[in-house]
Protein backbone atom coordinates (compact mmCIF):
# COMPACT_ATOMS: atom_id res chain seq x y z
CA UNK A 1 0.00 0.00 0.00
CA UNK A 2 2.97 2.28 0.93
CA UNK A 3 4.67 1.44 -2.35
CA UNK A 4 1.35 2.06 -4.46
CA UNK A 5 0.66 5.35 -2.31
CA UNK A 6 4.47 6.60 -3.38
CA UNK A 7 3.43 5.52 -6.94
CA UNK A 8 0.79 7.71 -7.13
CA UNK A 9 2.74 10.65 -5.08
CA UNK A 10 4.89 10.61 -8.13
CA UNK A 11 2.77 10.25 -10.44
CA UNK A 12 1.00 13.50 -9.33
CA UNK A 13 4.05 15.12 -8.76
CA UNK A 14 5.16 14.56 -12.59
CA UNK A 15 1.94 15.43 -13.98
CA UNK A 16 2.14 18.43 -12.19
CA UNK A 17 5.58 19.39 -13.66
CA UNK A 18 4.41 18.01 -17.19
CA UNK A 19 1.57 20.27 -16.92
CA UNK A 20 3.68 23.69 -15.58
CA UNK A 21 6.11 23.09 -18.20
CA UNK A 22 3.04 23.07 -20.99
CA UNK A 23 2.18 25.96 -19.64
CA UNK A 24 5.53 28.15 -19.80
CA UNK A 25 5.68 26.86 -23.54
CA UNK A 26 1.81 28.28 -24.25
CA UNK A 27 3.27 31.42 -23.05
CA UNK A 28 6.18 30.70 -24.90
CA UNK A 29 5.85 31.07 -28.72
CA UNK A 30 8.43 28.81 -30.01
CA UNK A 31 11.23 27.17 -27.81
CA UNK A 32 14.83 28.49 -28.55
CA UNK A 33 17.37 25.53 -27.81
CA UNK A 34 19.45 25.97 -24.85
CA UNK A 35 16.98 29.56 -23.48
CA UNK A 36 17.27 27.90 -19.98
CA UNK A 37 20.99 27.86 -19.72
CA UNK A 38 20.73 31.80 -20.43
CA UNK A 39 21.73 33.91 -17.80
CA UNK A 40 21.21 37.58 -18.69
CA UNK A 41 24.33 38.62 -16.84
CA UNK A 42 26.76 37.21 -19.40
CA UNK A 43 27.56 37.73 -23.40
CA UNK A 44 29.16 35.12 -25.22
CA UNK A 45 29.90 33.95 -28.67
CA UNK A 46 27.91 30.90 -28.96
CA UNK A 47 29.48 30.09 -32.85
CA UNK A 48 32.04 31.59 -35.19
CA UNK A 49 32.55 29.61 -38.27
CA UNK A 50 33.29 30.40 -41.49
CA UNK A 51 30.78 29.20 -44.13
CA UNK A 52 30.78 28.44 -47.68
CA UNK A 53 29.12 31.93 -48.17
CA UNK A 54 29.76 34.46 -44.77
CA UNK A 55 31.93 34.72 -41.89
CA UNK A 56 29.03 33.40 -39.31
CA UNK A 57 28.90 34.55 -35.76
CA UNK A 58 25.99 34.10 -33.56
CA UNK A 59 26.42 35.95 -29.94
CA UNK A 60 24.21 35.89 -27.19
CA UNK A 61 23.66 39.46 -25.31
CA UNK A 62 21.00 41.39 -23.56
CA UNK A 63 18.56 38.82 -23.42
CA UNK A 64 18.99 38.12 -26.86
CA UNK A 65 20.88 36.01 -29.71
CA UNK A 66 22.08 37.52 -32.86
CA UNK A 67 23.14 36.37 -36.01
CA UNK A 68 26.38 37.99 -37.79
CA UNK A 69 27.98 37.91 -40.95
CA UNK A 70 31.55 40.01 -41.07
CA UNK A 71 32.26 41.69 -44.32
CA UNK A 72 35.15 44.78 -44.96
CA UNK A 73 35.40 44.31 -40.78
CA UNK A 74 32.07 45.09 -39.89
CA UNK A 75 29.75 42.46 -38.48
CA UNK A 76 26.28 42.81 -40.31
CA UNK A 77 23.52 41.76 -37.62
CA UNK A 78 21.06 39.38 -40.10
CA UNK A 79 19.05 38.29 -37.24
CA UNK A 80 18.30 38.80 -33.67
CA UNK A 81 15.93 37.18 -31.85
CA UNK A 82 15.00 38.11 -28.29
CA UNK A 83 15.38 34.76 -25.61
CA UNK A 84 12.62 34.41 -23.70
CA UNK A 85 10.01 35.99 -25.94
CA UNK A 86 10.84 35.62 -30.03
CA UNK A 87 7.44 37.28 -30.96
CA UNK A 88 9.00 40.69 -28.89
CA UNK A 89 10.99 41.51 -32.03
CA UNK A 90 14.01 43.14 -31.78
CA UNK A 91 14.92 44.39 -35.19
CA UNK A 92 12.17 47.12 -36.07
CA UNK A 93 12.23 46.41 -39.50
CA UNK A 94 10.44 42.64 -38.80
CA UNK A 95 7.56 44.85 -38.01
CA UNK A 96 7.61 46.45 -40.88
CA UNK A 97 7.40 43.30 -42.77
CA UNK A 98 4.30 42.20 -41.01
CA UNK A 99 2.58 45.70 -43.30
CA UNK A 100 2.59 42.76 -45.78
CA UNK A 101 -0.58 40.99 -44.06
CA UNK A 102 -2.20 44.39 -44.47
CA UNK A 103 -2.36 43.91 -48.01
CA UNK A 104 -2.83 40.03 -47.98
CA UNK A 105 -4.61 39.19 -45.08
CA UNK A 106 -5.50 36.13 -45.90
CA UNK A 107 -2.38 33.70 -47.62
CA UNK A 108 -2.34 30.49 -48.36
CA UNK A 109 1.02 30.12 -50.02
CA UNK A 110 4.21 32.07 -48.90
CA UNK A 111 7.53 32.09 -50.33
CA UNK A 112 10.53 33.60 -48.16
CA UNK A 113 13.65 34.01 -49.46
CA UNK A 114 16.78 34.54 -47.34
CA UNK A 115 16.28 32.51 -44.25
CA UNK A 116 18.74 33.70 -41.64
CA UNK A 117 17.58 32.92 -38.27
CA UNK A 118 14.11 32.59 -39.27
CA UNK A 119 12.36 34.26 -36.80
CA UNK A 120 10.47 36.20 -39.43
CA UNK A 121 9.55 33.22 -40.89
CA UNK A 122 8.66 31.30 -37.26
CA UNK A 123 6.60 34.28 -36.23
CA UNK A 124 4.47 34.64 -39.26
CA UNK A 125 3.97 30.55 -38.39
CA UNK A 126 2.53 31.45 -35.52
CA UNK A 127 0.35 34.18 -36.60
CA UNK A 128 -0.55 32.42 -39.55
CA UNK A 129 -0.49 28.40 -38.82
CA UNK A 130 -2.68 27.80 -41.81
CA UNK A 131 -0.37 29.11 -44.44
CA UNK A 132 2.20 27.22 -46.26
CA UNK A 133 5.66 28.47 -45.44
CA UNK A 134 8.05 27.83 -47.74
CA UNK A 135 12.12 29.02 -47.40
CA UNK A 136 14.72 29.19 -49.37
CA UNK A 137 18.12 30.01 -48.30
CA UNK A 138 21.52 29.69 -49.88
CA UNK A 139 24.03 28.82 -47.06
CA UNK A 140 23.31 25.28 -45.31
CA UNK A 141 25.15 26.19 -42.60
CA UNK A 142 22.99 29.25 -41.50
CA UNK A 143 19.82 26.51 -41.68
CA UNK A 144 21.75 24.92 -39.18
CA UNK A 145 22.25 27.90 -37.29
CA UNK A 146 18.48 28.65 -37.46
CA UNK A 147 17.52 25.65 -36.28
CA UNK A 148 20.06 25.23 -33.41
CA UNK A 149 20.27 28.76 -32.06
CA UNK A 150 16.73 30.30 -32.96
CA UNK A 151 14.66 27.67 -32.68
CA UNK A 152 13.44 27.25 -35.74
CA UNK A 153 11.52 24.10 -36.94
CA UNK A 154 10.43 22.57 -39.96
CA UNK A 155 7.09 20.99 -40.31
CA UNK A 156 4.40 20.08 -42.64
CA UNK A 157 3.81 23.64 -43.64
CA UNK A 158 7.48 25.00 -43.10
CA UNK A 159 10.31 24.50 -45.75
CA UNK A 160 13.43 24.99 -46.06
CA UNK A 161 14.93 24.55 -49.96
CA UNK A 162 18.81 25.08 -49.42
CA UNK A 163 19.19 27.07 -52.60
CA UNK A 164 19.69 30.16 -54.47
CA UNK A 165 17.22 32.20 -54.57
CA UNK A 166 17.17 33.51 -57.85
CA UNK A 167 17.51 29.90 -59.28
CA UNK A 168 14.70 28.32 -56.74
CA UNK A 169 12.56 30.91 -58.04
CA UNK A 170 13.19 29.68 -61.28
CA UNK A 171 12.06 26.04 -60.64
CA UNK A 172 9.20 27.47 -59.00
CA UNK A 173 7.86 29.19 -62.25
CA UNK A 174 8.38 25.84 -63.55
CA UNK A 175 6.55 23.68 -61.82
CA UNK A 176 3.83 26.38 -62.14
CA UNK A 177 3.64 27.28 -58.32
CA UNK A 178 1.81 30.26 -57.59
CA UNK A 179 2.36 32.49 -54.18
CA UNK A 180 0.29 34.95 -52.22
CA UNK A 181 3.15 36.85 -50.63
CA UNK A 182 6.91 36.51 -51.76
CA UNK A 183 9.16 38.19 -48.96
CA UNK A 184 13.18 39.61 -50.30
CA UNK A 185 15.19 39.80 -47.51
CA UNK A 186 18.75 37.98 -48.71
CA UNK A 187 21.46 40.27 -47.71
CA UNK A 188 25.23 39.47 -48.00
CA UNK A 189 26.67 41.20 -44.72
CA UNK A 190 24.71 44.28 -45.53
CA UNK A 191 24.42 43.92 -49.24
CA UNK A 192 21.72 42.58 -51.20
CA UNK A 193 23.92 40.19 -54.39
CA UNK A 194 23.07 41.68 -57.75
CA UNK A 195 21.54 38.74 -59.32
CA UNK A 196 18.29 39.97 -56.74
CA UNK A 197 17.89 42.88 -57.49
CA UNK A 198 17.28 42.94 -61.60
CA UNK A 199 14.22 43.77 -63.73
CA UNK A 200 14.48 40.04 -64.69
CA UNK A 201 14.60 38.64 -61.16
CA UNK A 202 11.42 40.90 -60.11
CA UNK A 203 9.59 39.29 -63.57
CA UNK A 204 9.97 36.28 -61.97
CA UNK A 205 8.17 37.28 -58.75
CA UNK A 206 5.67 38.07 -60.62
CA UNK A 207 4.93 35.43 -62.79
CA UNK A 208 5.04 33.17 -59.25
CA UNK A 209 2.25 35.23 -57.53
CA UNK A 210 -1.25 35.31 -57.26
CA UNK A 211 -3.19 37.92 -59.03
CA UNK A 212 -3.31 39.98 -56.15
CA UNK A 213 -0.04 38.89 -54.54
CA UNK A 214 2.67 41.28 -53.18
CA UNK A 215 6.51 40.78 -52.89
CA UNK A 216 7.38 42.11 -49.80
CA UNK A 217 11.22 43.69 -49.68
CA UNK A 218 13.58 44.61 -47.41
CA UNK A 219 15.66 47.68 -49.10
CA UNK A 220 18.75 50.05 -47.41
CA UNK A 221 17.43 53.82 -48.30
CA UNK A 222 20.75 54.41 -46.61
CA UNK A 223 23.12 53.72 -50.22
CA UNK A 224 22.65 54.80 -53.71
CA UNK A 225 20.68 50.96 -54.95
CA UNK A 226 18.40 51.64 -53.00
CA UNK A 227 16.85 53.78 -55.50
CA UNK A 228 17.97 51.89 -58.53
CA UNK A 229 15.98 49.03 -56.92
CA UNK A 230 12.60 50.89 -56.53
CA UNK A 231 13.23 52.48 -60.27
CA UNK A 232 13.18 48.99 -61.22
CA UNK A 233 10.49 47.77 -59.08
CA UNK A 234 8.43 50.15 -60.98
CA UNK A 235 9.24 48.89 -64.64
CA UNK A 236 7.96 45.53 -63.56
CA UNK A 237 4.55 46.20 -60.69
CA UNK A 238 2.41 48.71 -60.94
CA UNK A 239 2.12 49.73 -57.19
CA UNK A 240 4.40 50.64 -54.74
CA UNK A 241 3.85 51.05 -50.92
CA UNK A 242 6.74 51.72 -48.50
CA UNK A 243 6.98 51.56 -44.42
CA UNK A 244 9.19 52.98 -42.14
CA UNK A 245 11.70 55.55 -42.48
CA UNK A 246 15.07 54.17 -40.64
CA UNK A 247 17.81 52.54 -41.87
CA UNK A 248 15.17 49.51 -43.24
CA UNK A 249 12.26 50.41 -45.62
CA UNK A 250 9.87 47.95 -46.34
CA UNK A 251 8.92 47.90 -50.10
CA UNK A 252 5.72 46.46 -51.52
CA UNK A 253 4.48 45.72 -54.56
CA UNK A 254 1.68 43.74 -56.54
CA UNK A 255 0.08 44.60 -60.08
CA UNK A 256 -3.00 45.50 -58.68
CA UNK A 257 -5.07 47.16 -61.52
CA UNK A 258 -5.44 50.29 -58.67
CA UNK A 259 -3.77 50.54 -55.88
CA UNK A 260 -5.39 49.44 -52.75
CA UNK A 261 -6.42 52.58 -50.87
CA UNK A 262 -4.82 53.43 -47.27
CA UNK A 263 -8.14 52.81 -45.62
CA UNK A 264 -8.85 49.48 -46.29
CA UNK A 265 -5.05 48.66 -45.20
CA UNK A 266 -5.50 50.25 -42.11
CA UNK A 267 -9.27 48.62 -41.33
CA UNK A 268 -7.19 45.42 -42.36
CA UNK A 269 -4.52 46.28 -40.34
CA UNK A 270 -7.06 47.07 -37.11
CA UNK A 271 -8.81 43.60 -37.91
CA UNK A 272 -5.60 42.03 -37.78
CA UNK A 273 -3.96 43.49 -35.00
CA UNK A 274 -7.33 42.71 -32.43
CA UNK A 275 -7.34 39.00 -34.34
CA UNK A 276 -3.55 38.23 -33.75
CA UNK A 277 -2.50 40.61 -30.64
CA UNK A 278 0.60 41.48 -33.15
CA UNK A 279 3.44 42.63 -30.13
CA UNK A 280 4.07 45.68 -32.80
CA UNK A 281 1.35 48.07 -33.34
CA UNK A 282 0.50 46.93 -36.93
CA UNK A 283 -2.27 50.17 -37.47
CA UNK A 284 0.22 52.54 -36.46
CA UNK A 285 2.61 51.12 -38.82
CA UNK A 286 0.46 51.47 -41.88
CA UNK A 287 -0.55 54.41 -41.12
CA UNK A 288 2.78 56.09 -41.32
CA UNK A 289 3.61 54.62 -44.22
CA UNK A 290 1.98 54.30 -48.27
CA UNK A 291 2.47 54.94 -51.29
CA UNK A 292 5.55 57.37 -51.08
CA UNK A 293 7.85 58.30 -54.07
CA UNK A 294 10.62 58.19 -51.56
CA UNK A 295 13.59 57.59 -53.91
CA UNK A 296 15.12 59.61 -57.49
CA UNK A 297 12.19 58.83 -59.77
CA UNK A 298 14.78 59.36 -63.08
CA UNK A 299 17.62 57.44 -63.13
CA UNK A 300 18.79 53.56 -65.09
CA UNK A 301 17.21 50.49 -63.87
CA UNK A 302 18.95 47.34 -62.66
CA UNK A 303 18.69 44.28 -65.14
CA UNK A 304 20.95 41.27 -65.93
CA UNK A 305 22.81 42.93 -68.07
CA UNK A 306 23.82 46.00 -66.07
CA UNK A 307 23.68 45.80 -62.49
CA UNK A 308 26.31 47.38 -60.57
CA UNK A 309 24.61 46.84 -56.98
CA UNK A 310 27.28 45.59 -55.50
CA UNK A 311 29.39 48.35 -56.24
CA UNK A 312 26.91 50.91 -55.65
CA UNK A 313 26.39 49.48 -52.14
CA UNK A 314 29.10 51.20 -50.98
CA UNK A 315 28.40 54.32 -51.89
CA UNK A 316 26.17 56.21 -49.57
CA UNK A 317 23.54 58.66 -50.42
CA UNK A 318 23.97 62.20 -49.35
CA UNK B 1 57.03 50.71 -83.91
CA UNK B 2 59.10 47.89 -83.69
CA UNK B 3 57.28 44.31 -84.27
CA UNK B 4 58.87 43.30 -80.55
CA UNK B 5 56.61 46.65 -79.30
CA UNK B 6 53.50 45.04 -81.79
CA UNK B 7 53.56 41.91 -80.18
CA UNK B 8 54.04 43.49 -76.71
CA UNK B 9 50.85 45.33 -76.95
CA UNK B 10 49.27 42.58 -78.40
CA UNK B 11 49.63 40.41 -75.60
CA UNK B 12 49.21 43.07 -73.31
CA UNK B 13 45.82 43.46 -75.12
CA UNK B 14 44.50 39.79 -74.67
CA UNK B 15 46.03 39.66 -71.71
CA UNK B 16 43.37 42.54 -70.65
CA UNK B 17 40.33 41.02 -73.05
CA UNK B 18 40.82 37.33 -71.31
CA UNK B 19 40.58 38.38 -67.46
CA UNK B 20 37.63 40.89 -68.22
CA UNK B 21 35.63 37.91 -69.86
CA UNK B 22 36.22 35.96 -66.85
CA UNK B 23 35.07 38.30 -64.37
CA UNK B 24 32.23 39.02 -67.10
CA UNK B 25 31.55 35.12 -67.21
CA UNK B 26 30.77 34.89 -63.22
CA UNK B 27 28.18 37.53 -63.41
CA UNK B 28 26.50 36.23 -66.71
CA UNK B 29 25.71 33.24 -65.28
CA UNK B 30 24.62 34.23 -61.75
CA UNK B 31 21.48 34.97 -63.49
CA UNK B 32 20.69 31.08 -63.81
CA UNK B 33 22.77 29.24 -61.30
CA UNK B 34 23.15 31.69 -58.34
CA UNK B 35 26.59 33.52 -56.64
CA UNK B 36 27.71 30.99 -54.79
CA UNK B 37 30.97 29.38 -54.88
CA UNK B 38 30.14 26.63 -57.88
CA UNK B 39 29.87 29.73 -60.65
CA UNK B 40 33.21 31.31 -59.70
CA UNK B 41 34.28 27.76 -59.68
CA UNK B 42 33.08 26.92 -62.74
CA UNK B 43 34.16 29.80 -64.63
CA UNK B 44 37.72 29.69 -63.33
CA UNK B 45 38.32 26.00 -64.16
CA UNK B 46 36.80 26.52 -67.40
CA UNK B 47 39.21 29.08 -68.39
CA UNK B 48 41.88 27.14 -67.19
CA UNK B 49 41.25 24.50 -69.27
CA UNK B 50 40.80 26.33 -72.27
CA UNK B 51 44.26 28.30 -71.64
CA UNK B 52 45.38 24.96 -71.20
CA UNK B 53 44.44 23.84 -74.75
CA UNK B 54 44.99 27.51 -76.09
CA UNK B 55 48.98 27.42 -75.28
CA UNK B 56 49.55 23.67 -76.40
CA UNK B 57 47.88 24.83 -79.75
CA UNK B 58 49.62 27.79 -79.68
CA UNK B 59 52.93 26.54 -79.45
CA UNK B 60 52.33 23.61 -82.46
CA UNK B 61 50.95 27.03 -84.76
CA UNK B 62 54.00 29.33 -83.70
CA UNK B 63 56.04 26.62 -85.11
CA UNK B 64 54.47 25.92 -88.29
CA UNK B 65 53.34 29.41 -89.07
CA UNK B 66 55.96 31.78 -87.52
CA UNK B 67 54.52 34.77 -88.79
CA UNK B 68 52.75 37.73 -87.79
CA UNK B 69 49.78 37.15 -89.80
CA UNK B 70 48.74 33.76 -88.51
CA UNK B 71 48.56 35.28 -84.59
CA UNK B 72 46.46 37.98 -85.62
CA UNK B 73 44.33 35.72 -87.67
CA UNK B 74 43.78 33.82 -84.25
CA UNK B 75 43.54 36.93 -82.50
CA UNK B 76 40.39 38.09 -85.06
CA UNK B 77 39.09 34.61 -84.38
CA UNK B 78 38.87 35.44 -81.20
CA UNK B 79 36.93 38.80 -81.70
CA UNK B 80 34.11 36.62 -83.49
CA UNK B 81 33.85 34.37 -81.17
CA UNK B 82 32.99 36.43 -78.01
CA UNK B 83 30.10 38.09 -80.36
CA UNK B 84 27.59 35.29 -80.08
CA UNK B 85 28.52 34.80 -76.41
CA UNK B 86 27.49 38.93 -75.78
CA UNK B 87 24.18 38.43 -77.86
CA UNK B 88 23.28 34.64 -76.94
CA UNK B 89 24.57 34.42 -73.20
CA UNK B 90 21.07 35.05 -71.31
CA UNK B 91 19.16 32.16 -73.90
CA UNK B 92 22.54 29.58 -73.64
CA UNK B 93 22.48 29.62 -69.68
CA UNK B 94 19.06 30.02 -69.51
CA UNK B 95 18.55 26.60 -71.69
CA UNK B 96 21.24 25.00 -69.29
CA UNK B 97 19.52 25.88 -66.21
CA UNK B 98 16.43 24.05 -67.34
CA UNK B 99 18.04 21.06 -67.57
CA UNK B 100 17.74 21.13 -63.80
CA UNK B 101 21.13 19.40 -63.43
CA UNK B 102 22.76 20.57 -59.90
CA UNK B 103 23.77 23.98 -60.03
CA UNK B 104 27.20 23.16 -60.10
CA UNK B 105 27.20 21.12 -63.62
CA UNK B 106 24.52 23.48 -64.83
CA UNK B 107 27.30 26.34 -64.33
CA UNK B 108 29.99 23.91 -65.46
CA UNK B 109 28.86 23.10 -69.04
CA UNK B 110 27.03 26.81 -69.52
CA UNK B 111 30.69 28.04 -68.62
CA UNK B 112 32.14 25.48 -70.97
CA UNK B 113 29.71 26.44 -73.60
CA UNK B 114 30.55 30.46 -73.31
CA UNK B 115 33.50 30.72 -72.68
CA UNK B 116 36.15 27.82 -73.55
CA UNK B 117 36.56 28.30 -77.73
CA UNK B 118 37.22 32.11 -76.58
CA UNK B 119 39.87 32.01 -73.71
CA UNK B 120 41.00 29.15 -75.47
CA UNK B 121 41.64 30.82 -78.94
CA UNK B 122 43.39 33.67 -76.14
CA UNK B 123 45.66 30.76 -75.21
CA UNK B 124 47.33 30.51 -78.03
CA UNK B 125 48.38 34.43 -77.77
CA UNK B 126 51.48 33.87 -75.69
CA UNK B 127 53.74 30.88 -76.82
CA UNK B 128 52.58 32.08 -80.56
CA UNK B 129 54.07 35.72 -79.33
CA UNK B 130 57.25 34.11 -78.09
CA UNK B 131 58.21 32.42 -80.49
CA UNK B 132 57.17 35.59 -82.65
CA UNK B 133 59.79 37.93 -80.79
CA UNK B 134 62.87 35.31 -80.50
CA UNK B 135 65.83 35.63 -82.85
CA UNK B 136 68.33 33.07 -81.11
CA UNK B 137 68.23 30.59 -77.88
CA UNK B 138 70.30 32.36 -75.94
CA UNK B 139 67.54 35.50 -75.37
CA UNK B 140 64.33 33.26 -75.52
CA UNK B 141 64.18 32.71 -71.56
CA UNK B 142 63.88 36.87 -71.18
CA UNK B 143 61.92 37.48 -74.22
CA UNK B 144 59.51 34.77 -72.68
CA UNK B 145 59.53 36.26 -69.25
CA UNK B 146 58.84 40.02 -70.54
CA UNK B 147 55.96 39.09 -72.76
CA UNK B 148 54.41 37.09 -70.24
CA UNK B 149 55.21 39.72 -67.64
CA UNK B 150 53.24 42.14 -69.85
CA UNK B 151 50.28 39.72 -70.86
CA UNK B 152 49.39 39.45 -66.86
CA UNK B 153 49.98 43.21 -66.59
CA UNK B 154 47.35 43.68 -69.35
CA UNK B 155 44.99 40.64 -67.16
CA UNK B 156 45.59 42.27 -64.08
CA UNK B 157 44.14 45.64 -65.00
CA UNK B 158 41.59 44.09 -67.49
CA UNK B 159 40.61 42.27 -64.45
CA UNK B 160 40.91 44.89 -61.57
CA UNK B 161 39.39 47.93 -64.04
CA UNK B 162 36.22 45.34 -65.05
CA UNK B 163 35.31 44.39 -61.93
CA UNK B 164 35.68 47.79 -60.19
CA UNK B 165 34.77 50.26 -62.96
CA UNK B 166 33.51 49.11 -66.09
CA UNK B 167 30.17 47.02 -64.68
CA UNK B 168 29.55 50.40 -62.70
CA UNK B 169 29.83 52.19 -66.10
CA UNK B 170 27.74 50.11 -68.70
CA UNK B 171 26.12 46.53 -69.53
CA UNK B 172 27.86 42.79 -70.25
CA UNK B 173 26.98 43.07 -73.38
CA UNK B 174 28.42 46.37 -74.25
CA UNK B 175 31.60 45.46 -72.42
CA UNK B 176 32.25 42.48 -74.47
CA UNK B 177 31.25 44.22 -77.93
CA UNK B 178 33.87 46.52 -76.87
CA UNK B 179 36.37 43.87 -75.99
CA UNK B 180 35.82 42.21 -79.78
CA UNK B 181 36.15 45.56 -80.90
CA UNK B 182 39.88 45.69 -79.06
CA UNK B 183 40.83 42.75 -80.24
CA UNK B 184 40.29 43.34 -84.03
CA UNK B 185 42.32 46.78 -83.46
CA UNK B 186 44.84 44.88 -81.80
CA UNK B 187 45.18 42.78 -85.02
CA UNK B 188 45.20 45.19 -87.11
CA UNK B 189 48.19 46.86 -85.26
CA UNK B 190 49.79 44.00 -85.08
CA UNK B 191 49.61 42.97 -88.71
CA UNK B 192 50.96 47.16 -89.37
CA UNK B 193 53.88 46.92 -86.91
CA UNK B 194 54.44 43.15 -88.70
CA UNK B 195 54.98 43.90 -92.06
CA UNK B 196 55.90 47.61 -92.18
CA UNK B 197 59.61 47.88 -92.86
CA UNK B 198 61.11 48.35 -89.15
CA UNK B 199 63.85 45.03 -89.69
CA UNK B 200 66.82 47.11 -89.40
CA UNK B 201 65.64 48.44 -86.02
CA UNK B 202 64.86 45.11 -85.29
CA UNK B 203 68.43 43.66 -85.96
CA UNK B 204 69.62 46.42 -83.57
CA UNK B 205 67.43 45.74 -80.71
CA UNK B 206 68.69 41.72 -81.61
CA UNK B 207 72.49 42.95 -81.44
CA UNK B 208 72.49 43.75 -77.60
CA UNK B 209 71.70 40.42 -76.44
Amino acid sequence: MKRRFLMMAIFGISVGVVCQASLVEGKQEWPIPGQNDYSEYESKVLLEKESLYHYIRVLEEDGSRRLQFRRSGSDYEESVINIRQPLKFEMYYYSLMLAGFAHKSDPNRILFIGLGGGTIPMAIHHYFPMAQIDNVELDPDVVEVAKKYFGFKEDDNMKVYVRDGRVQVRRLLRKKMKYDIVFVDAFRGGYIPYHLTTREFMEGLKAILTSDGIVVSNLRPGFESYHYHRRTFNTVFRNQYSYGSGSNVIVIVDAREKPLPQKDLLAAARRLQKEKQFTTDLPAIIEEGGMHNDYVRKGPILTDDYAPTDVLRSIRRE
Amino acid sequence: MSRTCGVAVTVFGCGWVLMGLEILGGRMLSPDFGSGVWVWGSVISIFLAALSTGYFVGGLLSQRFPQGFGLALVIVMAAISIIPVAIWHRTASGWFADLDLHERWGSLFAAMTLFFVPSMLLGIVSPYAVRLVTQDVASVGTKAGTLYAISTAGSFLGCLLTSFYFILWMGIQLILFLSAGALLLIALLLLATWYTKGIKKQEVVTNET
